[in-house]
C-alpha cells in the first residue's frame, strides 16, 4: 500500500520551507496484533495530526545525567506489512534515536528496529531503475572497521559516487554506520536522504515520490523477508555465515563475546572457549534463551529455545554485524549418516 | 607487599583451578553429547537402540535402598550397555563399576522394573585414562567379582584437527580390557583406530546435558543456574522489572523447601536436580550474589543482568576482560574464597537436600 499523495505534498513542501530538513521514517518489527502493538509503544489515537494521514501518535523522552532531557515523538504511518511497521518522526535522527531506543526498551522486546546492512543500504542508493549507481552521490558516510581490524570510526565526507563508495567499503571490510545520499529520480530532479544502519531512513529534501515507494513497497517486503527465517527456526540452528574465515585466529572469540555482553539486559556465560566456543545467552527483555557456537572459521550458529522471539534473533544478529561484517542468514537443515560415515571420519 | 602477592597468588590459583575444572567438565558433558548424537543421528545405531537414558537409575544389588546413577544407560536389540563417563582415575572408581556391572536390571520411568539382557557390557570413559597399575586393579577386582559381562575401558579427548575440533573416542589398548559384544554401536567402540565426532556435530545434542547423571562440579551448577534457571522463578512483575531496568529492586527469594521444585526446562535431557541446586545456591552465596538468610530459611538473590556485576577490583581477570557471567562469578568465588571466605557454618542451609535416586557412596567425577 503506498503512502497517500497528500503526505508526499505536505513533506515536500515542509522540506522547501525548513534549510535543515530530516523526516525520518523508523523500521518497527512486531510479532503482534495491532492492539498490543499500540500498546506496547503507547500509540495513542489522535483527532487531529500536524503529519497527513497519521492518527496515532506516542512521545519518548530519555533524561540525562546532565539534568537535560531528549525528546522525540513518533507517528504511526498508515502502511504495514506482515510483521514490519513504520514508525515517523520530524526530529534530527541524532536525537531521536535515543527516545526511539527508550520506547523500543519499554515495549519488553516485542518491537525492535530492522537492521539495514551495507547490501541493502546499496539497493536504496538506486531509487529509479533507469539510473545507475555511478549517478548517486555520496555525500557523507560514517563507517568504521570490522573485527579483526582495529580503528576508530571514519568519516568519509563527499567520497564520490555510490558504486566507488560502496566498492571500497567492500575492500577495505568496513561497516557502513550512516550514509547521506542524493539519488536522482528523473532527469534534473533527485533526492536526497540518510540511511541509517540502527533501522531508519531520513529525508532531507527533493522528490520525495520514488523513496516513498521504495519504502513502502520494496523495503518492506525485503525486511518482511529478512526475519522470516527466525519465525521457523523449530530448535534448528541459525548459522550467521561471514564471507570471510573470521575465526582462525581465536582471539576473535573475544569480540563475540563483546558483541553479545553489550546486548542490553542479557546475561551471557561462557561455557567453552577452547578449542571451539560454545556460550548459554538470556535475554531478560523478552525471556529468550540461546546457545551460541562458533565450530568453523566463517560461522557463528545460534540455537534458540522454544520461546526465543524472531525479534531476539534480529537484536543478536544487529549486535553481531556491528562487530563483523554483514552476514548471510541461513537455517541449518537436519542431516543423517551411517556408520560407515563415522567409521571414515567423515561426522 | 608479600602478604598482598601471596593473596593475589592465591586468588589466581583458585581461579585457574576452578576454570581447569570447569572446562574438564564441559569435556564431559560434550562426550555425553557426542554419544547422544551418536545413538540418535547415525542411522544404523539408532535403528537398533530400543532405549537411550542418560537419567538412568538402575537396580542395586541387594541390601542397598537406593538406586545406582551410571551416565547413561543403553538397550539395543542384541545388548545392553551401561555408560559411566570419568575425568580421571579414582580408587573408588573399582568398587562403583562393579555395582553397576553386578546390577540385575533397571527401572523404567514408568516405575517398572527390566531385566538386563545376559549380553550386556558396562562402558568407562575417561579424559585421562589410568595408569597400569590402577587397569591391573580395576580389571582384577573385576574378574574377582566373577561379573560375566565384559568392562571396556575407553579414552575421550576433545581435540583439534583441520577439519575443525572434534570428540574423539579410543577403546584403551590394555591387554585385559574387554571387547563389547557384537551390536553395530560395540563394533563402533572395538573399532581400534577409534572414533570421532566434530563438535559441529554434537552441538545440536550438548545443551541437552546441564550435568551428568550422578554429578555436576559446584561451579557449572552456579553458572548454569543463574544463566538458565533463575529466570523461571521470577513473577510477573520481577520479568518485568529485569526487562525494564536489568535488575530487581528486591531480591529474589527461594525459600529452603522450595528448592526441590525446579523448572521444567524444554529440551533438557539431563537437568539440575534439588542437590545440584543447592549446590550452584551455596557456591553463589561463596561468590556473595546471593545471600542464605537463616532466620527465614531463604536464599536472597541478588538478580542482575550481567553488565551490573562487578568483579572484584583486585581479582584475577582484569575488569576489561571480565564480559560473561562464568568469568565474573569465578572471579568473585576465588576473591571471597581468599579474602572474605564464608566459614562452613554459615554457608547454604540447616540440612542437606537429600539426594533423590542417588548412589551416596559413589565417588565425585573430580
Amino acid at each position: 500500500m503506498p503512502l497517500p499523495d497528500d503526505f508526499r505534498i505536505w513533506l515536500e513542501r515542509l522540506s522547501e520551507e525548513e534549510s535543515f530538513f530530516s523526516a525520518t521514517f523508523w523500521f518497527l518489527f512486531a510479532k503482534v496484533e495491532e492492539p498490543e502493538f499500540y500498546r506496547a509503544l503507547d500509540l495513542e489515537a489522535v483527532s487531529a495530526s500536524p503529519v497527513p494521514s497519521v492518527s496515532r501518535t506516542t512521545t519518548s523522552t530519555v533524561y540525562l545525567r546532565t539534568g537535560k532531557s531528549v525528546r522525540a515523538s513518533f507517528a504511526e504511518l498508515p502502511i504495514h506489512r506482515e510483521n514490519v511497521h513504520i514508525l515517523f518522526s520530524l526530529e534530527k535522527p541524532s536525537d531521536a534515536l535515543r527516545p526511539m531506543y527508550r520506547l523500543l526498551a519499554r515495549t519488553r522486546g516485542k518491537v525492535h528496529l530492522f537492521p539495514l546492512g551495507a547490501p541493502l543500504m546499496q539497493t536504496c542508493a538506486r531509487l529509479v531503475p533507469g539510473f545507475s549507481l555511478e549517478e548517486t552521490h555520496v555525500l557523507r558516510g560514517v563507517s568504521y572497521p570490522t573485527r579483526p581490524s582495529y580503528g576508530g570510526a571514519d568519516i568519509n565526507l563527499k567520497p564520490g559516487t555510490a558504486s566507488v563508495f560502496f566498492a571500497k567499503l567492500r575492500e577495505e571490510r568496513r561497516v557502513l554506520k550512516t550514509v547521506r545520499l542524493r539519488a536522482p529520480t528523473a532527469k534534473g530532479s533527485f533526492c536526497e536522504f540518510t540511511i541509517g544502519r540502527a533501522g531508519y531512513i531520513t529525508y532531507h529534501r527533493g522528490a520525495s515520490g520514488p523513496l516513498l515507494e521504495l519504502i513502502a513497497g520494496d523495503l518492506m517486503k525485503r525486511f518482511s523477508a529478512s526475519v522470516r527465517p527466525f519465525e521457523a527456526t523449530g530448535g534448528r540452528f541459525v548459522d550467521f555465515r561471514f564471507e570471510e574465515p573470521l575465526f582462525v585466529d581465536r582471539a576473535n572469540y573475544a569480540a563475540v563475546v563483546e558483541a553479545l555482553s553489550h546486548l542490553p539486559r542479557t546475561s551471557l556465560a561462557l561455557l567453552h572457549t577452547n578449542p571451539y566456543f560454545h556460550a548459554a545467552l538470556t535475554n531478560y527483555e523478552d525471556g529468550s534463551e540461546f546457545d551460541v557456537f562458533i565450530t568453523g572459521h566463517s560461522t557463528i550458529s545460534i540455537q534458540g529455545r522454544k520461546e526465543a522471539s524472531p525479534a531476539s534473533f534480529l537484536r543478536i544478529q544487529n549486535g553481531l554485524t556491528e562487530q563483523f561484517r554483514d552476514a548471510s542468514v541461513v537455517i541449518e537443515k537436519p542431516s543423517q549418516f551411517t556408520l560407515q560415515d563415522l567409521l571414515d571420519g567423515r561426522v | 607487599m608479600n602478604s598482598l602477592s601471596k593473596t593475589e597468588g592465591d586468588i589466581r590459583k583458585h581461579f585457574t583451578e576452578a576454570l581447569k575444572e570447569y572446562g574438564a567438565f564441559d569435556r564431559t558433558l560434550g562426550a555425553l553429547a557426542s554419544l547422544s548424537f551418536v545413538l540418535n543421528e547415525v542411522k544404523e545405531i539408532a535403528q537398533e537402540a530400543e532405549l537411550v537414558d542418560f537419567r538412568p537409575k538402575i537396580i542395586p544389588t541387594s541390601g542397598n535402598p537406593d538406586p545406582y546413577t551410571p551416565d547413561g544407560v543403553i538397550l539395543t536389540k542384541r545388548c545392553d550397555f551401561i555408560l559411566e563417563l570419568k575425568s580421571s582415575w579414582d580408587h573408588k572408581d573399582t568398587a562403583q563399576v562393579i555395582k553397576y556391572g553386578r546390577s540385575p536390571g533397571l527401572f523404567l520411568r514408568d516405575g517398572t522394573q527390566r531385566s538386563f539382557r545376559s549380553e550386556k557390557c558396562t562402558l568407562l570413559g575417561y579424559q585421562n585414562p589410568p595408569g597400569g597399575a590402577n587397569l591391573d586393579t580395576l580389571f582384577e577386582h573385576w574378574h574377582t567379582n566373577r561379573i560375566g559381562s565384559p568392562l571396556v575401558v575407553f579414552r575421550y579427548s576433545l581435540e583439534s584437527a583441520a577439519e575443525g575440533d572434534r570428540m574423539y573416542f579410543a577403546r584403551v589398548p590394555y591387554v585385559s580390557n574387554g571387547l563389547c559384544p557384537a551390536s553395530k554401536l560395540g563394533d563402533l567402540l572395538n573399532n581400534p583406530r577409534g572414533f570421532h565426532v566434530s563438535a559441529d556435530r554434537y552441538k545440536l545434542h550438548r545443551s541437552k546435558f546441564h550435568k551428568a547423571n550422578d554429578e555436576v562440579i559446584a561451579s557449572y551448577a552456579a553458572v548454569i543456574w543463574w544463566t538458565k534457571y533463575v529466570k523461571h522463578y521470577l513473577s510477573e512483575d520481577q520479568r518485568s522489572e529485569m526487562a525494564d531496568n536489568g535488575r530487581l529492586s528486591r531480591p529474589l527469594v527461594l525459600k529452603w523447601e522450595d528448592i526441590s521444585t525446579i523448572p521444567a526446562l524444554a529440551d533438557v535431557d539431563v537437568p539440575l536436580g534439588p542437590r545440584e541446586v543447592q549446590r550452584a545456591l551455596e557456591f553463589l552465596q561463596q561468590a556473595k550474589l546471593v545471600s542464605f538468610k537463616s532466620r527465614t530459611g531463604a536464599y536472597h538473590i541478588e538478580l542482575r543482568e550481567d553488565r551490573l556485576i562487578r568483579v572484584p577490583g583486585d581479582g584475577p581477570v582484569p575488569k576489561a576482560e571480565a564480559q560473561d557471567i562464568r568469568t565474573k562469578i569465578l572471579a568473585r568465588w576465588a576473591t571471597n574464597k581468599v579474602k572474605a571466605p564464608i566459614t562452613s557454618g554459615r554457608v547454604g542451609g540447616r540440612r542437606s537436600v537429600r539426594r533423590r535416586g542417588g548412589d551416596p557412596r559413589q565417588s565425585t567425577l573430580f
